[in-house]
């Protein structure tokens, strides 16, 4: 059970709280941060055609970068959160490989589309929250 | 006579010197300290945070449509999406406004203005100009995120 749920409770904004210790909050903040950049530049680089852009970009923050997350705090993340989490990334990947072979704009716009879906799922289903300090 | 005009010069100045850390406190540092994660933590309710949080997954939720219906070439609904939300006008209270920021009460409402903008843009359908204007406008998200976070107020992380 703990492997679907990890470590959460009921929040009373109607979201889970994956309650984790403060430094865990700022590294998932911090890549969440790093996925909105990517975004950004990914949608400025579509604009105007830049293929190289994307690519180098969408690649930085592919599956390979996942695995700077520690095993005890992947414990903690539900497994929808971790689903989400990994098909985000993999979407990056796919995301770079099409900007590379294919380098049509429509299709990178459906494929970052396909990604905001999988961050505006997971803010509307949780929050991270920091658990108390022990000391 | 001329202790009272000095008395008066005296309030005159304590008056003005309270007017002016209140003008600094409330239209231009808002409620705010530096965070351990070298950001500008801002300090407002959990009901505040709430409420800001839920403002901004309704800016990602409206980028999302946006970029969804661009890559549709469904450029109707993209001029709706970001009329909409350049409308749009969050329910911020004068205490919350008071705890804001400057520099993020204007990226707040030049978003709201870009959401305008781009809703004339997408009316006018071209979709890499639409492309190009809402990655502009996310500049603003990601250089908000970069420099400030929320804060409950009384928490620990509040008094670091």
């Amino acid at each position: 059970m703990f492997l679907l749920r990890g470590n959460t409770v009921a929040s009373i904004d109607g979201r889970t709280a994956i309650v984790v210790t403060e430094p865990e909050r700022q590294l998932l903040l911090a890549e969440m941060r790093g996925f909105l950049e990517a975004i950004q530049e990914i949608t400025e680089a579509t604009g105007e055609g830049d293929m190289e852009t994307i690519a180098s970009v969408a690649s930085k923050v592919g599956v390979a970068s996942a695995g700077e997350v520690p095993a005890a705090l992947m414990g903690k993340l539900p497994l929808e959160f971790k689903t989400l989490g990994f098909s985000t990334h993999s979407l990056f990947d796919e995301l770079a490989l099409n900007a590379q072979d294919i380098g049509d704009p429509q299709i990178m716009t459906t494929s970052v589309a396909t990604l905001l879906q999988n961050c505006t799922t997971c803010h509307a289903g949780y929050k991270i929250i920091a658990e108390a300090p022990t000391n | 006579m001329l202790k009272s005009a000095k008395l008066l010069w005296l309030v005159i100045l304590v008056l003005a010197a309270a007017l002016a850390f209140m003008v600094k406190t409330f239209i231009f540092t808002g409620n705010t300290i530096p965070s351990n994660d070298e950001r500008t933590a801002i300090l407002v309710t959990a009901d505040e945070r709430t409420m800001i949080l839920e403002e901004m997954r309704k800016f990602l939720e409206t980028i999302q449509g946006i970029t969804e219906a661009t890559a549709k070439g469904d450029l109707d609904t993209v001029a709706t999406l970001a009329t909409d939300m350049g409308a749009e006008s969050p329910d911020v209270t004068p205490s919350l406004m008071g705890k804001l920021p400057i520099e993020f009460k204007t990226l707040g409402s030049a978003t709201h203005a870009l959401f305008s903008d781009l809703g004339v843009t997408a009316k006018g359908g071209d979709a890499n100009a639409v492309q190009t204007e809402l990655g502009n406008l996310m500049l603003n998200c990601t250089s908000c995120h970069a420099d400030n976070k929320f804060v409950i107020e009384g928490t620990a992380e509040a008094s670091q």
